[in-house]
């Protein structure tokens, strides 16, 4: 109860913005994981999306995230990690409904991970993740080679109507072609939306921020330069490095772009993180936000790893998905959100 | 306690995060009757009055096949007078079609052959159609469940305004 006053207290007293965040609240842990898969050391890379038609006004939240099923090994040195499908409805912990894509004998062998979720139609959704192989095992013959990284892979989610009060999902098998094949190089986190007729993809690539788009979904340039250059901003938040971004859209001229910032010492340990946001109306020319970053752990927020912006209300409200490390040294997944952050009525990343 | 009440009272008009896993104060659903259990026959298109629904389940597919037609992709591409289509769509759809509209006219419409098998399939078509940087694009995919359409092009809100189920693209 007391937890519940601080809570009110303190969300109440925060104004209206992006940068206002509440106490965070813990939503999954590997603990959590149906069946106990993955090795019970880490969730993240949060994918949100809600399905607003189906809840009858408390439409399920749904939850793409990657988890770590086997440790490092010379075949697979990050060890071998999935994607799995967790939900909630109302608030709380999300519950999980196993893995949707574990490594597999194709272009993913060791790696599938990073989860981006981008809404066809109010019932489908297009699924993106990224992808690593073992290059000694490969197809040498595949059009995407034997780079340790391929590109990014893709599946689908679908809606198949409901028995009672459970809803029924169906998930594809893995498409058969990777894209962005000529990345070839360690990016990730993608992040996809819908606008004016073309899928988006932001992602980084240390140290900067990449940003492609494409009519097809399967049919992105690589793009030579980077959208954001860390080491821009005059408060130095993202001094060293730009990653995890958040790509959304307001209408079809006007878009958001949160992203992770990190500054590193000289023997490359992390010192402070952040999440800042950038504004454009053509996706090309991005505008850091005034109030410079929204969060930063240099002011005693999270370590805000692996971070996901979402948005409620028309851009009214916001909600922060990231993961933490604790004190045992597993990762779990939080969520911290603004006072206006509504969970019925999630935005849809399609403009239109 | 009283105190307690006041803010639970005043905790804003939005559904918001509760630090613990029960529903948020406002947030208890109302007593529903669950009716029989069977499929939901608008495929999710519509919500079901008087349900709340408690629990989710997922099934793996292989491929797409067994989905409901959605659209995926659809670009349209003209050099003079001739047209490179692609669409991008996931099921099994019976029909892919693309009508050019020139001065809010039709023309004939023009059938895709079905993408390759896999999960998002790909199916591209030439054709030559007069005015083609000109055209507005109807695209529509059907299979027995449903039909799905896009529309592209200088005017397609204005076609869109005769096909409102339709996606602006």
């Amino acid at each position: 109860m007391t937890t519940l006053l601080v809570h009110l207290l303190t969300t109440s007293a925060l104004a209206q913005a992006p940068g206002d965040f509440g106490i965070p609240l813990k939503v999954l842990a590997p603990a959590d994981l149906l069946n106990a898969w993955g090795d019970g050391t880490t969730v993240g890379s949060p994918a949100v999306a809600s399905h607003t038609v189906a809840g009858n006004g408390n439409p399920p939240i749904l939850m793409l995230y990657e988890t770590r099923i086997t440790a490092a090994s010379t075949a697979c040195p990050a060890g071998t990690w999935g994607i799995g499908l967790a939900y909630r409805f109302g608030g709380g912990d999300f519950t999980d409904t196993g893995p949707v894509v574990t490594p597999d004998q194709d272009f993913y062998t060791c790696v599938a991970a990073h989860p981006s979720i981008v809404a066809l139609d109010n019932d489908t959704w297009l699924i993106y993740f990224k992808a690593e192989q073992d290059p000694d095992t490969c197809n040498p013959k595949a059009q995407w080679g034997c780079d340790r990284y391929p590109g990014i892979g893709r599946f689908i989610l679908q809606y198949n109507g409901r028995n009672g009060n459970v809803l029924n999902y169906s998930v594809t098998s893995v498409d058969t072609t990777p894209v962005l094949t000529q990345v070839a190089q360690n990016m990730g986190y993608p992040s996809v939306m819908f606008a004016d007729g073309e899928f988006h993809m932001a992602y980084g690539q240390f140290p900067d921020i990449y940003l492609t788009s494409s009519a097809l979904s399967g049919a992105y340039n690589t793009p030579a330069y980077p959208s954001l250059t860390s080491g821009i901003s005059a408060t130095g938040w993202e001094e060293d490095e730009l990653y995890t971004p958040s790509l959304l859209c307001r209408t079809n001229a006007d878009f958001a772009l949160y992203a992770g910032g990190r500054i590193y010492d000289s023997t490359g340990t992390i010192v402070d993180q952040g999440i800042g946001r950038f504004d454009s109306t053509d996706l090309s020319n991005w505008t850091e936000d005034a109030n410079g970053p929204l969060l930063r752990s240099s002011n005693g927020d999270p370590a805000l790893r692996h971070a996901t912006m979402v948005s409620s209300g028309g851009h009214t409200g916001f909600g922060l998905f990231y993961t933490e490390t604790n004190t045992s040294g597993i990762n779990e997944m939080w969520l911290t959100t603004t006072l206006l952050w509504d969970r019925k009525d999630i935005d849809v990343q399609r403009c239109p | 306690m009283i105190w307690l009440a006041l803010i639970l009272a005043c905790a804003g008009p939005t559904d918001q995060e509760a630090p613990t896993s029960a529903a948020p104060p406002g947030a208890t659903a109302p007593d529903v009757t669950v009716p029989p259990a069977g499929t939901d026959p608008t495929g999710g298109s519509e919500p079901v009055p008087g349900v709340d629904p408690t629990e989710l389940q997922v099934q793996r597919v292989q491929g797409s096949g067994a989905l409901k037609v959605a659209l995926v992709g659809f670009a349209v591409a003209c050099e003079a007078d001739d047209a490179w289509m692609a669409v991008e769509y996931v099921g099994s759809p019976t029909d892919v079609s693309i009508t050019p509209y020139i001065d809010g006219v039709p023309s004939t419409a023009i059938r895709m052959a079905p993408g390759a098998d896999g999960v998002i399939r790909t199916t591209e078509h030439t054709a030559e159609v007069a005015g083609c940087e000109q055209a507005t694009w109807l695209l529509e995919l059907a299979d027995s469940h449903r039909t799905r359409c896009a529309v592209q092009g200088p005017d397609a809100e204005a076609l869109l305004s005769q096909h409102p189920d339709c996606q602006l693209r």
